[in-house]
């Protein structure tokens, strides 16, 4: 399957969409092209991507979300500039949304874009997250984003993750949900994400399947951030 | 049991229904705006009553109201949100009636920030509003922690019929963590001073905290103060992580109480004596562990986010008979890590009292 220049990430509040386009970005970034990241959350003003503008600029990704200066305030207010990546047809964008279908609404006005440009749609799932246990809760997620988007999924991303309780069974048994809730979409899985404390032998990774994304985490809290040297915005 | 990866805000709501809360009242504001969300959703599916009332002053009447009746009600907000019901928490407290007020606290004064801030402290623990009260004010330290201690918080305020505050912060209601929720408990409206009627009963119950004939308000005083005693002998609850051989003690708790204990693990993996105090409770005050510590020659470091607030019933509780240090981050910022240990490392090196 050819990926398409702009990628969507979509999915429920708190489902991991940033971890995801943040490690995304970096992983289109090493494999050489250009790299444009828009963070279109205006849902919450707490664990966003923009809080890595700068750390990611020195790794040559540009991070665009609202006006210079407002990053960290909860205004419902994004940048022009965000048009200037649209239209740069050399660049690679990842969208990274707000959550629930009320933070996919905000993809409406570039609209036009995605029509000319083609688009991949992902949704994150992490069927942890209350509400999302069951496939049929996916769906109906998965159908309340289409349409307040006006745009068609067009891959499923398994995000599922008890936090620092992780471990290979809830991965696994996570794993059979999101599974379960694509087959219902008729949509393919394209990434199931790992991280560092889980999966670290190549016997265990090929047991899990095709598709595994390694995902370093950004989102921590103060007391999880010791020696990471990522300076973020506050 | 279901385990789930829940915000904070999430979990603490989801926590009050299990508890048997079937009426929110509230005003939206940053960071706390999950739990009315959350509520809004959940509250139909389990007959309660979700309302957005048109200002903080207006929701903690309806609580006065609800709580009064007998029901299990709670309000959150956010600091200036939180200033803004202080009146209403006042009269609740005089009036005696049982609810839970939730403060996910954001950066003062005025209208701050969204950051994370333990600078209502003294707003929280002390009054906030006018006369001699208290709130009974538990500072959760983990998602899992929501859960349960708004159960709590819910048991306590009819038990002594006196609101409760959760003092949460824009870290601790963001923050996913994993979660064991409880099952769902039946509890009963059914309270022998509610006001829901007389039921044959001869006299009517009054909810009300006026006290203007005679020496009724000295009265209503005493009732009061004797109350808080049953509180502080009975429900003072902390937290204490390796402090039996530790020479200096951190005392912090919510989001400090987190980069502390971060701090602490280094440190001990380096075979420093170091330990952690974090009070659950922040009134009643854990007072008497502290006496003891102190008098045991423990030196203590107080960790804020404020300019020192905590800090003030931690020299009271130790009295002069022990070293209190102190590491605050004014409101906009939060202490990393690093900066909690290099601060114990360099307490610890300059030795002694």
């Amino acid at each position: 399957m050819q990926a398409k220049r702009i990628t969507i990430i979509t999915g429920a509040f708190g489902s991991g969409k940033t971890e995801v386009a943040v490690n995304y970005a970096q992983e289109l970034k090493r494999s050489g092209q250009n790299v444009g990241l828009i963070d279109l959350d205006i849902v919450n003003p707490y664990f966003r991507s923009r809080e890595l503008t700068d750390f990611l600029k020195q790794q040559g990704i540009e991070v665009v979300s609202t006006q210079p200066g407002l990053e960290m305030a909860d205004l419902p207010a994004l940048s022009p500039r965000i048009f200037a990546f649209l239209q740069n047809e050399e660049l690679r964008v990842v969208f990274d949304v707000g959550g629930d279908p009320v933070g996919a609404r905000t993809l409406g006005r570039f609209e036009p874009y995605f029509r000319t440009n083609g688009y991949d749609l992902w949704l994150v799932v992490n069927p942890y997250r209350p509400g999302y246990s069951a496939p049929e809760q996916i769906t109906k997620l998965a159908r309340k984003i289409e349409a307040a988007t006006q745009l068609r999924l067009t891959e499923v991303v398994d995000n599922a993750n008890l936090g620092r309780q992780t471990d290979q069974q809830t991965r696994a048994e996570g794993a059979k949900v999101v599974a379960a809730a694509a087959r219902m979409l008729n949509l393919p899985v394209v990434l199931k994400t790992y991280t560092a404390k889980e999966l670290r032998g190549a016997e265990e990774r090929e047991q899990a399947g095709n598709n595994l994304f390694y995902l370093q985490l950004f989102m921590l809290p103060p007391w999880e951030e010791v020696e990471s040297g990522v300076q973020k915005q506050n | 049991m279901e385990r789930v990866m829940m915000k904070g805000n999430e979990a603490l709501a989801e926590g009050a229904i299990r508890a048997g809360c079937r009426f929110f009242f509230g005003y939206p504001i940053t960071p706390q705006n999950e739990i009315p969300e959350y509520m809004a959703r959940r509250m139909p599916e389990v007959n309660g009553v979700f309302l957005q009332a048109e200002s903080e002053v207006s929701a903690i009447n309806m609580i006065y109201g609800a709580g009064g009746a007998g029901g299990r009600a709670l309000t959150s907000s956010s600091s200036p949100g939180i200033s803004l019901k202080q009146e209403g928490i006042s009269y609740l407290a005089g009036a005696q009636v049982p609810c839970v007020i939730v403060n996910v606290a954001r950066g003062g004064p005025g209208l701050g920030g969204l950051g994370p801030s333990q600078s209502d402290y003294f707003q929280a623990t002390k009054g906030g509003g006018h006369g001699d009260y208290h709130l009974i004010v538990y500072a959760p330290g983990t998602a899992q922690e929501m859960v349960d201690l708004i159960g709590l918080a819910f048991d306590k305020a009819e038990e002594y019929r006196n609101p409760v505050m959760i003092l949460s912060d824009a870290i601790m209601g963001q923050m996913m963590e994993p979660v064991v929720l409880p099952e769902m408990r039946e509890v009963t409206a059914d309270q022998p001073w509610a006001t829901t009627g007389k039921k044959g009963r001869a006299k009517p119950n009054v909810i009300n905290s006026l006290g203007i004939v005679g020496e009724d308000l000295e009265r209503i005083n005493i009732e009061l103060q004797e109350k808080y005693k049953k509180i502080v002998d009975n429900e003072i609850r902390y937290e204490a992580d390796g402090i039996d051989d530790a020479d200096l003690i951190v005392v912090a708790y919510g989001t400090t109480s987190r980069v502390a204990r971060s701090a602490l693990n280094m440190l001990r993996a380096e075979g420093k004596k170091v330990g952690l105090l974090r009070p659950i409770t922040l009134w009643p005050f854990p007072k008497p562990i502290l006496s003891e510590l102190a008098a045991e020659g423990k030196r203590f470091l107080v960790v804020e986010m404020s300019v020192g607030q905590l800090v003030e019933d931690v020299i009271l509780a130790v009295n002069d008979r022990a070293k209190v240090d102190f590491f605050g981050k004014l409101n906009g910022s939060v202490p990393t890590v690093r900066e909690v240990y290099n601060e114990i490392n360099a307490l610890l090196q300059k030795g002694g009292a």
